[in-house]
């Protein structure tokens, strides 16, 4: 497990990418298909987990998708910090592609938190597109991250242009 | 500035409501279908908030254009040319309410708004060439439903409850209309569901030029205090409940309250 802590202070930021805090490597996914990240510990140094975060992504597409066709994020609530362990549909906690309970991904990210879909641009590779995608409430101090790539498109090989952002949109006040 | 995008509540997901409670709770029970667009883009699939995720397919949608903002909130619209969105529910339909807010941008013979497999399902939409829009449960026989007069261009909300004896009402904007027993009573099965023209007869003259906003089916009669409640908003199922926020403030904020306290702890 990583060690990143995520400290309470506005704009804190767990990054989920190939080498960031927590892997997640959907570089060169086809359209259609769905990747998951490795498992995610949201608690900070206190013990404490974050009760919103805003997700933030930043991709880039091998060519132009059709614009306002979109990208799916959604979020698999775990209590246990071990990547096999208590992941609801069947998510592995693991960096690698999704494929549901056996070829149904599409079906089962529906027993998953849906964050919200990100719109994209008509840009072709080379211009990585950032925006917010929803607010995250978490409901457990663990979980995965999982993209389904609707675009019509593939995501672009490149690891450095496909990144999700968790960031703390405010502070948590405690006493 | 980028503007965070507003949260979808954890009720929509299923979760137990970290981020508070819905305003009005009782929106979510019995509920069948939650299309709604108004909550933001999701491409070609439009997306249902309800348990069965019963998500519609869009079939000639382009993107670029369908998806929109009108009148304040996130729209998608179908072209009343080829464009409609289409999933396969197993319903059978007793006591339900409909509910549809909506922009009609053109008028068509017979064009369906909201379709559920022809008359002997539900329907919402247009009888004739008058300007009225309503619809029923059970309506293969005449009268085919309850209609109320609509201004084209106009944000509205339609919504027809139909009990299990067969008697439909429509209300618009939460305010009662018409009232029609329709031919068919008992439970009305659903196989197909589609927003944007008739999935039984898809001719021309049954496409609608709509920008849709919510569309919800219920198994159950609404009551008026819930209609009401739909009527006030298109996001109003998702709104959350006012809630208290706690924050903690350091005691030297208030000098006032530091000296109290002193001139107590002296007085001890």
């Amino acid at each position: 497990m990583p060690t990143a802590e995520f400290r309470r202070r506005a704009g804190t930021t767990i990054t989920l990418t190939n080498g960031g805090d927590f892997a997640f490597s959907p570089a060169g996914l086809a359209n259609g298909a769905f990747w998951q990240s490795a498992k995610v510990n949201l608690l900070d140094g206190d013990g404490h987990f974050p009760q919103s975060l805003l997700v933030v992504i930043r991709t880039e597409m091998a060519t132009a998708p059709a614009a306002r066709s979109v990208l799916n994020l959604w979020w698999g609530p775990s209590t246990s910090s071990v990547a096999a362990t208590d992941n609801p549909a069947n998510l592995s906690g693991t960096d690698s592609s999704y494929t549901g309970y056996s070829s149904d991904a599409a079906v089962a990210v529906d027993q998953l938190i849906f964050i919200g879909a990100f719109p994209l641009a008509a840009r072709p590779s080379g211009t990585p597109q950032v925006g917010p995608v929803g607010l995250l409430t978490p409901p457990t101090p663990y979980g995965c991250l999982v993209l389904g790539n609707a675009s019509g498109v593939a995501l672009h090989t490149t690891a450095a242009n496909q990144a999700v952002r968790l960031i703390l949109p405010e502070e948590i006040a405690t006493w | 500035m980028v503007r965070a995008p507003a949260p979808l509540p954890s009720y929509v997901n299923g979760f137990a409501p970290r981020n508070g409670p819905a305003a009005y709770p009782s929106l979510w029970a019995g509920l069948l279908l939650a299309w709604t667009p108004a909550l933001g883009n999701t491409g070609n699939v439009l997306r249902d908030c309800g348990p069965a995720r019963l998500h519609g397919t869009g079939s000639g949608l382009t993107l670029s254009s369908a998806w929109d903002v009108r009148q304040g909130y996130p729209s998608l619209r179908t072209d009343g040319v080829d464009d409609y969105v289409v999933a396969s529910p197993n319903w059978s339909l007793d006591g339900a309410t409909f509910s549809c807010w909506f922009v009609l941008h053109t008028l068509n013979t017979w064009q369906r708004i909201v379709d559920g497999k022809n008359d002997t399902g539900f329907w919402f939409g247009r009888s004739s060439n008058t300007g009225t829009i309503g619809g029923s449960f059970g309506g293969q026989n005449a009268p085919h439903g309850a209609y109320a007069a609509y201004t084209l261009g106009t944000l509205a909300h339609y919504c027809i409850t139909r009990t299990a004896a067969g008697l439909n009402t429509l209300y618009v904007n939460g305010i009662p209309q018409a009232t029609t027993y329709t031919g068919l009573t008992g439970s009305r099965p659903v196989t197909t569901v589609a927003a944007g023209q008739n999935r039984t007869n898809s001719s021309g003259n049954e496409r609608s030029d709509c920008s849709y906003y919510d569309i919800r089916l219920y198994g159950r009669v609404l009551n008026q205090r819930e209609i009401t409640q739909l009527a006030s908003d298109p996001l109003a199922a998702y709104l959350p409940a006012k809630s208290r926020r706690f924050v903690s403030i350091p005691d030297s904020f208030y000098p006032w309250h530091r000296r109290r306290s002193g001139l107590l702890v002296g007085s001890l």
